[in-house]
């Protein structure tokens, strides 16, 4: 279930990048929205997590990007920051949004400045700022259906084993 | 207590020397041009192969739409097109006979290759611009098909980019709408008669617009006038259109001249992309 959807989110990305233009308000990070809303579905067990973190970024790198080990780290780094913040708030309809906007915004400035810091980019601040916000509309719906499928599916699941 | 403590020190260490490996590996191998090793080859086939088997029922409807909107405008552009067939034909003549000269006078200065040579491959996006800050597209073609490193990239409307690196059935492009000055491409400017030279420096994503820098010429430089590359590098063959005159200003020492491009390439808008190569004709 979890490898489904966090394939599912991978090319849905590669998908959805193909279909919205650039400059629009509606980038894609649906890798990043997969794993928060996925973090249930791991009973607390960090070092799964943390290994399925890792291996999607890797992915990313290797299919997406071509910058090595850029997204494999702030992926890891996100999966951390996603752990600390479940430890007192739990994921639900109502907190989702709030957690998810924290999530994007964290995790792409800690792109950006990484990929600065590599000389990849050069720093501009409004650059930046462009890049956070146009991330975060389309993002913040998918986290939303995508979390409502895997409540809907976990409860039939949770029916067939009681049948 | 102390077990737990112990523990807690060989996770962070743990954790410490990963990120450390993750840095240096990145150091390492975050190039802007740079060559795939074979598993980064495998992976990349493999996944852009599936991500573009997924994208083919969405972009046969993304067509379609785009069809039915085109449907609208053709009475107009039949208008405009037939008035240009007739002209066409005498253009057709026309370019034979240059063509013809050319050869010939290439046979007789025994020279192999021009700056405006270039053989096409054409090729389809598969994906572009994932995450916010890349500025890239993967098409479905790579060494196998003849594509190198550096070749341009151009759209039926101009030049779009260059390959930065290769798989064996894919490659990445960096667009040029990065919006900062990471490549410098030589490009002239045609008023009238004359050519005049600058560099390409930038792109301004906000005004949507190119920067072209170090143009010593006075020539005054009309509103609209044609910009295309010189040729003199590598990668770029002569003549590629790159877009239109918006503004003429001074650059930031107030010395020479530095105009705003509007380009001529729409980067919403790229489905199939043409590859210059300049090595095999």
């Amino acid at each position: 279930m979890i490898v489904v959807v966090l394939l599912i989110s991978f090319i849905l990305e590669g998908i959805v990048s193909n279909l919205v233009p650039t400059s629009s308000l509606f980038i894609p990070l649906f890798s990043i929205v997969s794993l928060l809303v996925t973090y249930p579905l791991f009973n607390e067990n960090k070092i799964k997590y943390l290994i399925y973190s890792g291996t999607l970024g890797l992915l990313y790198d290797l299919v997406y990007t071509n910058t090595p080990f850029i997204n494999t780290f702030t992926l890891i780094i996100t999966a951390l920051v996603i752990t600390f913040i479940c430890k007192f708030i739990t994921i639900n309809k109502l907190n989702l949004i709030l957690i998810i906007l924290f999530v994007l915004l964290f995790n792409q400035t800690i792109n950006y400045l990484l990929l600065c810091l590599f000389r990849y980019r050069i720093f501009n601040n409004a650059t930046l700022l462009e890049g956070l916000y146009s991330s975060l509309i389309l993002n913040v719906v998918y986290s939303y259906i995508l979390y409502v499928v895997i409540e809907i599916i976990n409860k039939k699941r949770k029916y067939k084993r009681i049948i | 207590m102390s077990k737990n403590g112990n523990k807690k020190k060989y996770i962070v260490l743990i954790i410490l020397v990963i990120i450390g490996t993750l840095v240096v590996a990145t150091t390492i191998s975050v190039k802007e041009k740079r060559h795939l090793n074979f598993f980064e080859k495998a992976v990349k086939d493999s996944t852009t192969f599936m991500v573009g088997a997924a994208y083919k029922p969405f972009g046969f409807i993304k067509d379609k739409i785009k069809e039915s909107n085109e449907k609208n405008k053709m009475y107009k552009e039949y208008k405009k097109l037939k008035s240009m067939a007739n002209k066409a034909k005498m253009y057709e003549a026309r370019i034979k006979e240059l063509e013809g000269e050319v050869d010939n006078l290439k046979k007789s200065l025994d020279i192999n290759q021009t700056i405006t040579d270039y053989k096409t491959i054409n090729a389809t996006v598969v994906n572009r611009n994932v995450g916010a800050w890349y500025n890239t597209l993967n098409i479905n073609k790579g060494s196998k098909s003849g594509i190198k490193e550096g070749y341009a990239v151009i759209t039926d409307k101009g030049l779009i980019g260059k390959i930065t690196s290769v798989g064996n059935f894919t490659s990445t492009v960096k667009l040029l709408s990065t919006d900062e000055s990471i490549n410098k491409i030589s490009v002239k400017i045609e008023v009238d008669d004359k050519s005049i030279y600058g560099l390409l420096s930038s792109y301004n994503k906000k005004n949507n617009t190119y920067l072209v820098e170090g143009i010593s010429d006075s020539s005054e430089i009309k509103n609209g006038s044609k910009v295309v590359t010189t040729g003199l590098t590598d990668a770029f063959p002569s003549g590629i259109l790159i877009g239109e005159v918006k503004s003429v200003t001074k650059d930031r020492f107030e010395l020479a001249k530095a105009v705003e491009v509007t380009p001529s390439v729409d980067y919403n808008d790229i489905d199939i992309v043409t590859i210059l190569d300049r090595d095999s004709k």
